[in-house]
């Protein structure tokens, strides 16, 4: 696996997460707003982040840090789907945390001066 | 196996898939009607938009990695010549949704029908080759 295919990878999985909710929107013909499309961004980088860590699953699975990343990664996508199919927005701040987790653990991973992000 | 055809296939799919059901509302939006009245087989050519769209990105990648078209072997360049047809006929079926979706979806089946062919015959003749003319 080199650095292009791990990236058309991620992009195809956060385009399935975003599209497959917007295909079931428009063909049982529901209402479609704003909060619908912020909710398909949203899912496309959910989608994206979820399938570049999965990509790295013979590196770090036995790491509980990155089992809890996906997981909630999964966790952030089933919100997303919640806040596109009933048009709540607040269900994105619910998505966010599983970002700002990993976004926290490459802070610490920084400070400490380690490798990689992933630290127990 | 390749993962990279196969869930770019599948993305690529899933956009057909959606640029179908965005012009069906917009068609029965003009029209003043809801789409299962004006679609009788959308539950058929959505899913097929998919595994089809799919399927041909994996079939662009069979018959460019495996040398076929680079040693212009008939029945590759044939194939390819196929498949592009095909998928010009599902962006048509996806973007202007007609009352022949069918038909055409059916038409747009041959390349499938013969790489499957190909693949026999190569059984059949021991060749260790797909493209057998």
């Amino acid at each position: 696996m080199n650095f292009a295919e791990i990236v058309l990878i991620s992009a195809a999985g956060g385009v399935i997460a975003a599209l497959a909710p917007l295909i079931y929107l428009f063909y049982y013909t529901r209402p479609v707003t704003f909060t619908v499309w912020t909710g398909a961004v949203v899912a496309f980088i959910g989608g994206f982040i979820f399938t570049l860590l999965a990509q790295q699953w013979g590196l770090f699975y036995a790491r509980y840090t990155y089992i809890l990343a996906l997981a909630l990664l999964l966790a952030s996508t089933a919100y997303t789907y919640w806040g596109m199919f009933r048009r709540r927005w607040f269900a994105y701040l619910f998505a966010a945390a599983a970002w700002i987790y990993i976004i926290l653990l490459a802070v610490v991973a920084r400070t400490l001066g380690l490798g990689d992000p992933f630290i127990i | 196996m390749n993962w990279v055809a196969l869930l770019v296939g599948v993305a690529a799919g899933m956009a057909v898939a959606f640029g179908r059901v965005y012009a069906e509302r917009l068609v029965a939006r003009y029209f003043g009607l809801v789409p299962p009245l004006l679609f009788k087989h959308r539950d058929v050519i959505v899913p097929f938009l998919v595994l089809a769209t799919a399927a041909n990105v994996y079939a662009v990648w069979i018959t460019v990695a495996y040398g076929g078209l680079s040693a212009w072997r008939l029945s590759a360049v044939l194939g390819m010549a196929l498949v592009a047809a095909a998928q010009m006929i599902q962006l048509h079926i996806a973007l202007r949704p007609t009352s022949r979706d069918l038909q055409l979806a059916l038409i747009s089946c041959t390349p499938y029908v013969y790489l499957f062919a190909l693949y026999v015959a190569a059984l059949a003749a021991g060749s260790y080759s797909l493209w057998l003319f």
